[in-house]
């Protein structure tokens, strides 16, 4: 069922990317062009221009790898550690060191990264952000008043009293500060809470955990916390 | 701002990757491997190419994988050169035929990108690379929002933030940045952030970057390590080789001691454990052990280390000349990068066959650069040392002519009577710099410069070597200034 709820999030905040056209190395996208284009949300049948997005022509970005992934995440969960395998492996520095592009020269011979991320580099990075925010999420619910990111939510029996609660919105507010170093967008507030409400049709027990979680998870793995 | 993008990066303007028999194998024929004139008779006729600026064409300007195998620039050039004539041809026909040839075909468009060979050639791109092209991008006139970066100016807030992850890494936090944000002067904000990465864990430290960058340089195996954190068969301690490399990088240190120290270094730590700098050793410190006499130091290709894992039980080190060569200079000669053949060599003193046409394209080269290291011992007699007696003691069998092989050899193309000396030409050599540079920009921008950026790229090597007199530390400095760490 966790994984069900993990696809909602994943989908619900892929969708709140703009919209744009992948490039070349899978890395961030690139719209624009002179111009206007036309914003595919229609206002009562009314085609809505909006000035287009002027994107870089380098297009030049670079993956965070472990010891970076790392510390941002730890930074921004205010975490002393991030992530270990079976209790007491580290993510990053052992486990996957090598598929985050990490080197290990003494005894593998490994003394450059790969060149390319692998197929695993993904899994690996959502292992991490997973471990990590619920950590995260655990500490601040036992804690709801000091916590470091989920700060006195509306709690009713496991699930949010009310979605639309400013507590909500400022809990957002600090995962995007503290993860992305920016404000969110309206949009992307509303498509948390629409996360929240998808997550509680679905019946689960601890809807506002698992919100919490999820809404953690899909900021540290999006492209613009990997990347940079 | 008109900038020039590569569809794929090329860095084809490094003496270093010079194919000189490469090139001259295009234009003759496959039994004729070493003939370095083409590289520079190519430079006599277009010297303003960016190709030209800091050294020679590589070998793929015209040619496609392996020598001979021509790309089709090299396919067009070749046909243009007094075709009637039987191959090979002799070496002043075919410089008199070269620039009237590379003339004939500038209007052409060999690679069919959509772009001349003259463009092409002038704009430092490959005319034989279809994915290698002269894009012009204007940035000036094009419209459009982008609230989070300034994509057609360096952008002060994204340098700070990348000087951030790259130096230190680690992002901003939050408050950082609302501190950023509020500065008078974002740029001096970015460079005083450098300045505090510089000293920090992430970047000097045990496993850091710097740490990092010298792992091929000195290919570790823990197996075979003495010392802390040694191995099962202890030969030689390489974190005296890691420390020496991270001293010439960092602070006022000059980055030619990785090849003309004749001292060692240590890290000073804090009361928490933490690297806070390198210094050279005093007696009084603790290194591996190291049993080069000074006056026969030559940074890190004399180390213990280096001598075990490189020289071994070979009479002609040639493997410590390659390494060195690949590792200071930029060159890897297996691959014919910096080839400069010696007249008259290689000798073969060891009875190893490379005379022969195809081993003496690269060993012309090779040979005389491992001269020098004949008299440091590997693994043989007095491990680690410097023994003038090393060949006569240990290798009499390895050839009717080894006890006639020389000290004097040459690297670069320029004589030299011992491994010193050796250093100190490489050291002081455009290679040397622009090497240096080369793996900061790899390590900070994450690919080869482009086009567009070899401007910038040979100005940081040559300021390098001048007015920051080999700090490497000042020139990152300059790096994050450039346009293409910069601009978003």
């Amino acid at each position: 069922m966790f994984r069900k709820t993990l696809l909602i999030a994943t989908c619900t905040l892929l969708f709140a990317c703009p919209s744009s056209e992948p490039s070349e190395d899978g890395g961030p996208t690139r719209d624009g062009g002179p111009g206007s284009i036309e914003d595919p949300n229609r206002d009562g049948g009314t085609t809505v221009t909006t000035p287009s997005f002027l994107a870089s022509e380098k297009g030049s970005v670079r993956f965070k790898k472990a010891k970076r992934i790392e510390a941002d995440f730890a930074t921004a969960l205010g975490l002393s550690e991030v992530c270990t395998e079976l209790g007491q492996y580290s993510c990053s520095d052992f486990i996957h060191r090598i598929t985050l592009g990490g080197v290990e020269a003494y005894v593998q011979g490994l003394n450059e990264p790969l060149p390319f991320t692998s197929v695993t580099t993904p899994l690996a990075v959502e292992r991490m952000a997973l471990f990590a925010c619920r950590e995260r999420v655990s500490a601040d619910f036992g804690n709801p008043s000091s916590g470091r990111i989920f700060l006195n939510l509306p709690l009713a029996n496991g699930a949010l009293a009310d979605v639309e609660a400013e507590e909500v919105a400022a809990s957002i507010q600090r995962l995007y500060q503290r993860a992305l170093l920016r404000v969110p967008t309206p949009d992307e507030v509303e498509h948390h809470r629409q996360l929240y409400r998808d997550i509680e049709a679905d019946g689960q027990p601890n809807a506002a955990r698992d919100w919490a979680v999820l809404s953690c998870h899909a900021v540290l793995t999006s492209m613009e916390s990997l990347f940079y | 701002m008109v900038r020039t993008r590569q569809a794929r990066s090329a860095v084809t303007n490094m003496k270093w990757t010079l194919g000189p028999a490469a090139l001259a194998a295009v234009l003759l024929t496959s039994e004729a491997w070493a003939l370095p004139v083409a590289p520079g008779a190519f430079c006599d006729a277009y010297p303003d190419a960016p190709t030209c600026l800091a050294g020679l064409p590589a070998c793929t300007f015209c040619h496609a994988g392996t020598p001979p195998t021509r790309n089709r620039f090299g396919e067009a050039l070749e046909a243009k050169i007094l075709p009637a004539m039987t191959r090979p041809l002799d070496v002043n026909d075919f410089l008199g035929a070269l620039p009237t040839a590379l003339e004939e075909i500038e209007d052409d468009d060999s690679d069919g990108d959509g772009y001349s060979n003259l463009d092409e050639i002038l704009s430092g791109t490959h005319p034989g690379d279809d994915l290698s092209r002269p894009d012009e991008i204007e940035c000036a006139g094009k419209t459009g929002i982008n609230d989070q970066f300034d994509v057609c100016n360096w952008d002060a807030r994204y340098a700070f933030k990348k000087v951030s992850l790259d130096f230190c890494g680690r992002s901003p936090t939050w408050e950082e940045m609302q501190a950023f944000d509020a500065e008078a002067d974002p740029r001096a904000a970015v460079h005083a952030k450098l300045t505090a990465c510089l000293d920090s864990p992430f970047w000097i430290g045990q496993d850091g970057q710097l740490w990092e960058l010298a792992h091929k340089k000195i290919r570790p195996i823990q197996a075979i390590k003495a010392g802390e954190d040694g191995g099962i068969i202890p030969l030689a301690d390489y974190y005296d080789d890691y420390r020496l490399f991270v001293y010439a990088q960092t602070d006022d240190h000059d980055a030619r001691d990785v090849l003309t120290a004749d001292f060692f270094a240590v890290a000073r730590t804090d009361s928490d454990g933490n690297t806070t700098h390198y210094a050279r050793a005093t007696g009084a410190d603790r290194t591996g052990r190291q049993d080069i006499v000074t006056e026969r130091r030559a940074g890190m290709m004399t180390t213990r280390w280096n001598l075990v894992l490189n020289v071994m039980f070979t009479a002609l080190p040639r493997t410590a000349a390659a390494q060195a060569y690949r590792s200071f200079l930029g060159m890897d000669i297996a691959k014919l990068q910096g080839l400069d053949p010696v007249e008259g060599e290689p000798v073969d003193y060891d009875d190893k066959g490379v005379q022969a046409d195809a081993c003496s394209v690269c060993h012309s080269t090779l040979d005389p650069a491992s001269y020098p290291f004949k008299n440091y011992q590997g693994l043989t007699g007095s491990v680690g040392t410097y023994d003038p007696n090393r060949i006569e003691d240990d290798f009499r069998n390895e050839g009717v002519n080894i006890t006639a092989m020389p000290e004097q050899g040459y690297v670069l193309g320029q004589p030299v009577s011992n491994l010193t000396e050796w250093a100190n030409v490489a050291a002081n050599s455009d290679a040397f710099a622009a090497a240096s540079v080369l793996e900061y920009w790899r390590l900070l921008l994450g690919h080869d410069p482009l086009a567009s950026e070899q401007e910038e790229f040979n100005a940081l090597w040559n300021t390098l070597k001048g007015r920051h007199s080999y700090q490497i530390e000042k020139m990152l400095h300059d790096l994050i200034d450039t346009e293409a760490y910069g601009v978003p």
